[in-house]
């Protein structure tokens, strides 16, 4: 029990340090590419399932994908992550760095009988991002330098109710998923001539509310295969201030599938697609935000090598290409990524600690912008 | 025992985090590897510039600002006398041909009937005075004089209605004059001692009566002087004489005071009347379609907002200027610049005399408003920044009547007049607001 105490508490360190040091700096960034519109989508991925770019994701049960996963809680599981990223974006001659911190996962769950059922909060959009950049406006006929601020803090988060049930060479799965959130954004405008120009300084936040609903399956049609398949269906969402809805449009729906093969050696190979209608969203904003769908996919592998404390580590690498929502001025935004990780059992069958990095290779059409973005994830799970 | 799931029957046990027990050796150095590795790269020093990118990065940029002319006045109209007599610092006292002339008026009610002879605790009676002068302080800023210039002073003291400048104008006459001197050319400095005659004074503190001085500048001069008045202040006249002829001793000075009688014992009325302007010739009336700014007695304009409500409390302000149209005024001191400071309203509507509120009203620089120069011969559009005065109405009390009133500097020791088109000129003479605004946008959605 001592050990088990000791251990958790190694596992709890790393995710404090992963979240401290990494929102060090509060929560900033620029303008960049993955932060047009209502944000940048980290997936809904755990940081097992990133460890092969999302490629075994259909089968995860952390992952906010499929639900028929859910069925492989065993008895209970709590699971947090932290998710760090340090980006660099190129822009001509400019040169950026910032670094954004993310907890985009948190997640419990037990079974009740034969159903496993998984409550958890995933970031569905983050858009926490600020710019300082010089400008002009015209009054008066004359152009007057300014210096703006941009400001915005807040997410879309899906909570999401799951559960999960195996039957023979079936795993089906069914989830409800709730999205909330909110947006607060602060924009400054200076004037260098104080005495003449007030500046301004307006805040502002809105919030979100909608619905969805998502259906899975799983399918072992040989002892070495399994194949996965999901659908989100997305209902309304609103963007809301206090009780008034001030735009309308839908929760994006998404559809899944995913293959995973276990080859030698117990070396498990996986790959997955999806396409995500994020244009249900258009409407929701402004044309400045308007979102394309995007058809993702992933190719992954998970092997063991090595022990930890007389357990296996087990090692993930994988590659996905995938695209973001939002255009940038019209211009698709497209992002291929290298991933790798590895899971420890920090507590023998109570707890692990997984970790993963990516590395992120942002693009928007003719090159003219590039964001590259080492990524970091920890996530500690326990089951009780 | 729950049925072993989909993963379990054909995934090693690690990748659904369920790993059996195994005999290899422990690697807790691996933990501590990766604990270390983690805290290596996220401990980095963080580096933040932002918007660089911008504005080719940043499609949700700033909204554009409303830049327009409103006419968000609803009453102008001018208001004096300013200031209230006896709270100037200063007093005029003028000759400067047809445009302005003033005397002033001193009062020593309160006489001394003894003094200390060789600052012994003994008194004696001061049955003799010697050298006796008035003298002023003299604010040379203010004050002009082209050549040399007499002051003459007389004694206006009278039974009759002593406040009644009618009264007193009918008392500078030779036979009561009691002294004069003569300033040569460029010999004005800081103070100015006129001799009073010791004889008079010496009466006086024998009948220990009082002594209320009356003082003009002979009017072939062109000159303006600007001195120390306010009662109790540190630059407030005296009266200095010798309680004997030995010069051996310190003169005594004697500090203006006024006594009322009867019904008149008022504090008010006592500091209005113990160091006053009496206004001889003054400026011409305010003409038809002007607002006016200083003059003699001065003036003050005052300019009643009625700015949209959706412009002042759904919008942020960043320019607000206060447009208006000078016309040339014909006063004195025509080519000189003459600082006017706005004072902003902070009295509820339950305050309607305009002439009240505009006195209760603060002065601007508490707010960040400056004062603007104008030259009253000049003419053309002149704009007063306002901006944060009306940034600070959004968050006033509505019952608080949105105003400006100008006042000019030096008001009570200046005679000089700015004279603005009022609200029944033609469209673009008229006082009107120039606001620079930002309106409310839902910048929360992209």
């Amino acid at each position: 029990m001592i050990r088990l105490q000791r251990h958790l508490n190694i596992g709890a360190a790393v995710i404090g340090l992963v979240i401290s040091f990494g929102s060090g700096g509060e929560l900033q960034s620029q303008g960049a590419l993955s932060t047009q519109g209502f944000g940048y989508p980290p997936g809904g991925l755990s940081t097992r399932a990133l460890g092969t770019a999302g490629a075994t994701g259909e089968f995860d049960l952390l992952s906010a994908r499929n639900p028929a996963a859910a069925s492989e809680i065993g008895n209970s599981i709590i699971s947090i992550q932290g998710e760090p990223e340090f980006r660099t974006m190129r822009f001509g001659d400019v040169r950026e760095d910032s670094r954004v911190q993310r907890v985009p996962l948190i997640a419990a769950g037990l079974r009740v009988k034969r159903v496993g059922i998984l409550i958890s909060s995933t970031t569905l959009l983050d858009r926490n991002f600020s710019t300082e950049s010089p400008g002009t406006t015209s009054i008066d006929g004359a152009t007057i330098p300014t210096l703006d601020r941009f400001e915005s803090r807040g997410a879309m988060t899906e909570l999401r109710l799951a559960g999960g049930w195996t039957w023979k060479s079936f795993g089906l799965g069914a989830a409800i998923v709730a999205v909330t959130g909110e947006h607060s954004v602060v924009r400054t405008r200076l004037f260098p001539d104080t005495l003449r120009f007030g500046g301004v300084l307006d805040s502002t936040r809105i919030g979100f509310e909608g619905l969805g609903a998502v259906f899975g399956m799983n399918w072992s049609p040989s002892k070495d295969l399994l194949v996965g398949a999901s659908w989100k269906v997305g209902g309304g969402l609103n963007a809301l201030r206090n009780d008034t809805t001030l735009r309308s449009a839908n929760v994006p729906s998404r559809v899944g599938a995913g293959v995973l093969y276990r080859g030698f050696a117990g070396t498990i190979l996986a790959a997955n697609v999806e396409r995500v209608q994020w244009s249900a969203m258009n409407g929701l904003g402004t044309e400045a935000a308007t979102a394309q769908d995007a058809t993702n996919w992933s190719a992954g592998t998970e092997f063991e090598f090595g022990t930890l404390r007389r357990f296996p580590v087990a090692w993930r690498l994988g590659y996905g290409q995938r695209d973001l929502p939002f255009l940038l001025r019209d211009l698709p935004v497209s992002e291929r990524a290298i991933h790798g990780g590895l899971g420890v059992p920090i507590a023998g069958q109570s707890a692990s600690l997984d970790l993963s990095v990516q590395r992120s290779l942002r693009r928007v059409q003719g090159d003219q912008v590039r964001e590259d973005a080492w990524g970091l994830s920890a996530a500690i799970t326990i089951r009780p | 025992m729950p049925e072993r799931s989909l993963l379990s029957r054909i995934l090693p046990s690690s990748f659904i985090g369920a790993a059996p027990l195994s005999p290899r050796t422990p690697r807790a150095g691996l933990l501590a590897a990766l604990i270390g590795t983690m805290f290596v790269v996220t401990a980095c020093t963080e580096e933040f510039q932002g918007g660089a990118g911008c504005p080719f990065l940043c499609p949700q940029q700033q909204a554009p600002f409303v830049d327009t002319i409103i006419n968000a006045i609803d009453l102008d109209t001018t208001l004096g006398p300013y200031p209230l007599l006896g709270l100037s610092n200063g007093v005029l006292l003028a000759s400067r041909g047809d445009t302005l002339e003033t005397h002033v008026v001193v009062r020593f009610d309160n006489l001394p009937t003894t003094f200390n002879p060789n600052n012994l605790s003994a008194q004696a009676p001061i049955t003799t005075v010697d050298s006796a002068v008035l003298r002023f302080f003299v604010d040379t800023t203010g004050s002009k004089a082209g050549g040399a210039f007499t002051v003459e002073v007389f004694n206006v003291d009278t039974t009759n209605a002593d406040s009644s400048s009618v009264v007193l104008r009918t008392l500078f006459r030779p036979d009561r004059k009691l002294g004069e001197v003569v300033i040569p050319a460029g010999a004005l400095k800081d103070s100015l001692r006129v001799p009073v005659a010791n004889a008079f004074i010496e009466r006086q503190i024998a009948r220990a009566g009082r002594v209320r001085l009356g003082v003009r500048i002979v009017n072939t001069a062109n000159v303006q002087l600007r001195l120390g008045a306010i009662a109790g202040g540190e630059g407030e006249p005296r009266l200095s004489f010798d309680p004997t002829t030995d010069t051996l001793y310190r003169p005594i000075d004697v500090v203006p005071r006024t006594a009322f009688t009867g019904n008149e014992d008022d504090d008010v009325l006592r500091l209005s009347y113990t160091v006053y302007a009496l206004t001889i010739r003054g400026s011409a009336p305010v003409p038809p379609g002007t607002v006016s700014v200083g003059a003699w007695p001065s003036r003050r304009a005052y300019f009643r907002f009625a700015i949209p409500r959706a412009i002042v409390e759904s919008s942020t302000v960043v320019r607000a200027e206060l447009l208006l149209t000078q016309r040339p005024s014909f006063s004195v001191s025509r080519g000189d610049s003459v600082g006017v400071q706005p004072f902003i309203g902070i009295s509820t509507s339950a305050v309607s005399d305009l002439y009240l509120a505009t006195s209760l009203a603060a002065n601007g620089l508490l707010a960040g408003v400056d004062a603007v120069r104008f030259v009253p011969q000049d003419s053309g559009q002149r704009a007063i920044n306002i901006v944060s005065v009306v940034r600070g109405w959004s968050t006033l009390n509505p019952s608080v009547t949105r105003f400006v009133a100008l006042r000019i500097n030096d008001e009570g020791t200046f005679g000089g007049e700015i004279r603005f088109h009022d609200l029944s000129a033609p469209a673009a003479q008229r006082p009107r607001l120039r606001i620079t605004y930002l309106p409310r946008t839902d910048f929360a959605i992209p």
